[in-house]
């Protein structure tokens, strides 16, 4: 069962691509994060799938249904969707059942019916009690069950959140992200969310698109792009890695799921999926180790570097290291049980990495 | 799925057919809006002009512009009125800097009460303050026989105490923009007071003073009220009184002479504001205003000779004329000494007797209601396309809405006569002569006072607000009813309250627009004061500052709760 389908979608803003050429399809049922930096569209995003911004090009079709296409466009109040607004937009003259009614009055609905789905709505967010109450005697999280609950009481089968928990403090943040999850979970209807918090997206969805540039770089699910990032913008995004060029051998001779690379005068075999080439290795703080000077294996190659700054992060000293090359990975960051002073040189070996092609 | 995008690409599988709305309802309703405030208040001024820019009688081009110029009494009129709008911007400027000024750095308890008397000039009409200085006048030189009051010197001094308000307020809205911390640099620095105040504060504060200047300058320009009451009798001509006598002498043939003069008026304002658009956007410093900062302040207590300069500013500009008001409302006759003794209310009953007073005042009120009502209810949808929609067309409808206010009310009265003289077509009726016209003419001229604060109101909320109504479903009609409305409520009552205010009292439009049987009160007031009762005028003008003053308390309660509405709160 087809949930979302956006084929081909571009939309401009005054000579800027927000969207640029998008494809994305999404199961039913699905919790989907759209993960990105600041200004990576996706937003913008969200708001083509509600129907608030018109696409330039493309098309896009919710379950059986093209809302936006050639000469076709459906206005936001004819999609029967839900969205969730990062500001939560409750409107502050209506009780919190009134916001919730509020949508479900005018289609023919009769008041039993609406008394029955608004209950049930704040039933399902734990508000029943607040009922009566008004957005501004409410906490930022109750605002937010409230959003969700006018949402739900729609009973929409897709429902869009901006940014869900970006406005909540770090404890309200766990137990709102269980409640998604819960939530989801007992209406199986397919959640999109848009996110710039790798650690937000992994923690809700059940896949994740990561964009940049208005571009879709992966579509996976979070351990595949946490582990497996398909493109440099996924690498350095998510998990923060730094980025070395490198040469691409092959595959290993005693793994062929493995790939050898050269790099500084020696092989490395790591995982990765790139042609024989040029390449990049991704690499996260995890992935690097002090070499001490005796335990040098034959053949190894070991990164050589200064000390350019480093500071206690509570179980070891992360240290910003200078490789003293050109281009990208100026400097790399390492883990280190001891704090060693600026300008120590140090040699680092990699102990785990990912590669990836690079155009040269 | 596959099926599904070839769908959109035209291939319909099974009939699928998709229909595509034929037109937006807020597109449609935008449209319309559009078409009705540029039809109502621009069309009759675009009428105008090309009657200005009309062939003259005997047919030459731009006959009627070249005619009506080389006419010495419109050239007379024309200096006149610069003289007497350059005095006053003068006294206005001056008055408005120094009170704004000593009310901000005099702190004192009694400040909204000082802020509203200095603002009382913006709620009286014209031409009630003008009454009230000829009758302090007559006070101050009783026996010396003519004022000097009837004179170019008289008209710019009342005119600038009339525009003293824009530039207070304009200056008063720069201070408060103003951080404290920018003095207490200074400060710190070892800068004395006086060097602080000429260095720092005037520096910052000059656009704002400026800008006010060139709006007292503007509305000096349009001023009616005060040259009909001292010009005219003072054989002092201006433009305003110029339109207005040729056309009650002559009648509508004199129409195309008259349009020349609404051009040289309407040119010589927007003149005015595009100098001032033009001023702001090159002199202006960007001031980092963060909210919550307080005004610059050189000392935290009351300083004397502040409290002295606001007070004494209050007396002058407020107290004196209406007490003067008052005591002439109360004289027995022309020439006998008002004491406890002789004191009467027998003005009060002639006045309040007077069939035509009372139909004047049954005018005025029904006209101020219906055109807050009407001005309420296109305001509302409006503003909600402009500022919660987006929608071009509505954002260019609220700036062309803006356009009759800003002009003098002279060249809004004229252009309707010459719209609405002629039969309206289709139903082949004029309205001209009946109470539709003066109906219409301040629901056109009015409408920004309405629209503003709502405009306000509604920019200052998360569009999400709407879109959250859309994405549940929810229609236009319904979103206008059930989300727009009941939040722009408050702004929309405080703005038909200060319309209504200023309707009630209107003189410019009326004077030109009024008939037997359509008599407003400001038309009352200018009449009993040209027939030489000013009993009777003082009498009814009190009795409409009281209801001013009703609607004015009204409009304070309305607006307290609204940032930036009521223009006497902080």
């Amino acid at each position: 069962m087809v949930g979302i389908v956006l084929r081909q979608v571009s939309k401009s803003y005054g000579g800027t691509r927000a969207v640029d050429d998008l494809d994305l399809e999404v199961e039913d049922g699905a919790f989907l994060a759209l993960l990105g930096p600041s200004g990576c569209g996706k937003t913008t995003v969200l708001r083509l799938l509600a129907g608030l911004e018109r696409p330039d090009r493309g098309t896009i079709a919710l379950g059986e249904r093209v809302v936006a296409g050639e000469g076709v466009f459906v206005e936001p109040e004819d999609r029967g969707l839900g969205m969730v607004f990062q500001s939560y937009a409750l409107w502050p003259h209506m009780t919190v059942e009134g916001n919730v009614s509020f949508g479900l009055h005018g289609r023919g609905l009769d008041r039993s019916e609406i008394t029955a789905r608004v209950g049930q709505a704040l039933d399902l967010v734990g508000l029943s009690a607040k009922a009566r109450a008004r957005p501004h005697e409410l906490s930022g999280g109750q605002r937010q069950r409230v959003a969700l609950a006018r949402s739900l009481a729609m009973r929409p089968r897709l429902i869009l959140l901006d940014e869900p928990l970006a406005n909540l403090d770090a404890n309200l943040r766990a137990s709102m992200a269980a409640e998604f999850r819960r939530i989801h979970a007992e209406t199986r209807t397919t959640f999109v969310f848009v996110t710039h918090d790798q650690a937000e997206a992994m923690a809700l969805a059940t896949r994740v698109a990561v964009l940049d540039g208005g571009r879709l770089q992966q579509v996976a699910a979070p351990e595949d792009i946490w582990h497996r990032p398909a493109s440099p913008a996924v690498a350095r995004f998510v998990g923060s890695r730094r980025l070395l060029p490198v040469e691409v051998l092959g595959a290993s001779a005693d793994d062929p799921a493995r790939l050898d690379v050269w790099l500084a005068e020696g092989v490395l075999s790591l995982a990765g999926s790139a042609p024989g080439g040029p390449g990049w290795i991704c690499l996260r703080p995890e992935g690097l180790a002090l070499a001490d000077d005796g335990s040098r294996s034959p053949g190894e190659p070991l990164l050589g570097g200064t000390v350019r700054d480093g500071h206690f992060e509570g179980g070891h000293h992360l240290l910003t290291v200078d490789l003293g090359r050109a281009g990208e990975a100026a400097a790399v960051q390492v883990r280190s049980p001891v704090p060693l002073p600026t300008g120590a040189a140090v040699r680092l070996r990699v102990v785990d990495g990912w590669v990836l092609p690079r155009a040269s | 799925m596959a099926d599904v995008v070839e769908a959109a690409a035209g291939r319909r599988p099974g009939g699928f057919r998709l229909r595509r709305p034929a037109l937006r309802r807020d597109t449609v309703l935008a449209g319309g809006l559009l078409l009705l405030v540029c039809g109502a208040s621009l069309y009759p001024l675009a009428r105008l002009i090309a009657l200005a820019f009309s062939a003259g009688e005997d047919g030459t081009i731009l006959g009627t512009l070249s005619q009506a110029v080389a006419s010495t009494a419109v050239q007379r009129a024309l200096v006149n009125s610069l003289a007497v709008s350059a005095g006053a911007t003068i006294v206005a400027t001056l008055s408005g800097a120094v009170l704004a000024l000593a009310l901000g750095y005099g702190r004192s308890r009694a400040r909204t009460a000082a802020t509203f008397l200095l603002l009382s000039p913006l709620l009286i009409p014209s031409q009630i303050i003008a009454l009230a200085w000829i009758e302090l006048s007559g006070l101050i030189w009783a026996g010396t026989g003519g004022s000097p009051l009837y004179s170019g010197w008289g008209i710019a001094a009342l005119m600038g105490v009339e525009a003293m308000p824009l530039v207070f307020l304009a200056t008063r809205a720069a201070m408060t923009g103003l951080p404290a911390d920018l003095v207490e640099a200074a400060r710190i620095c070892g800068a004395r007071r006086r060097r602080i105040a000429g260095r720092i504060v005037l520096p910052l504060l000059a656009p704002a003073i400026l800008s006010g200047a060139v709006l007292a300058f503007a509305a000096s320009i349009g001023n009616f009220g005060i040259p009909a009451l001292l010009g005219i009798p003072g054989r002092f001509p201006v433009l305003t009184t110029l339109a207005y006598q040729r056309l009650n002498g002559f009648g509508p043939a004199v129409l195309p002479q008259v349009a020349v003069i609404a051009l040289i008026l309407a040119v010589l304002v927007l003149g005015a504001l595009a100098a001032r658009a033009l001023l702001l956007r090159h002199m202006a410093v960007p001031v980092e205003v963060r909210p919550g900062a307080a005004t610059p302040m050189l000392t935290s207590a009351p300083l004397p000779l502040a409290l002295g300069v606001v007070w004494g500013g209050v007396t002058v500009v407020a107290i004196l004329p209406m007490l003067a008001l008052v005591l002439s409302s109360l004289a027995p006759a022309l020439g006998v000494a008002l004491s406890w003794t002789s004191a009467t209310a027998a003005n009060y009953e002639a006045v309040l007797s007077s069939a035509a007073v009372r139909r004047a005042i049954l005018n005025s009120a029904a006209l101020s209601l219906f055109m807050a009502l009407i001005a309420g209810l296109v305001a509302v949808p409006l503003a909600y396309l402009a500022r919660l929609r987006r929608n071009p067309a509505a954002r260019l409808t609220t700036l062309a809405a803006e356009v009759p206010f800003a002009l003098p009310g002279t060249v809004v009265a004229l252009a309707f006569i010459l719209v609405f003289l002629p039969p309206l077509p289709i139903v082949g009726i004029s309205i001209y002569a009946t109470p539709a016209i003066l109906l219409f003419a301040y629901v056109v001229r009015f409408l920004p006072l309405v629209l503003g604060p709502i405009s306000a109101a509604l920019a200052r909320l998360d569009p999400a607000l709407d879109d959250a109504g859309r994405v549940c479903g929810v229609r236009l009609g319904r979103r206008l009813r059930g989300i727009a409305a009941p939040l722009a409520a408050p702004a929309a009552g405080a703005g038909m309250v200060l319309a209504a205010l200023t309707a009630f009292n209107e003189l410019t439009v009326s004077s030109l627009l009024w008939s037997a049987g359509t008599e407003t009160v400001g038309v009352m007031v200018f009449a009993f004061q040209y027939e030489g009762n000013s009993g009777k005028a003082s009498a009814l003008s009190v009795l409409s500052i009281l209801v001013v003053a009703f609607l004015a308390a009204l409009f304070d309660r309305l607006g307290r709760r609204l940032p930036g509405i009521v223009p006497w709160r902080d």
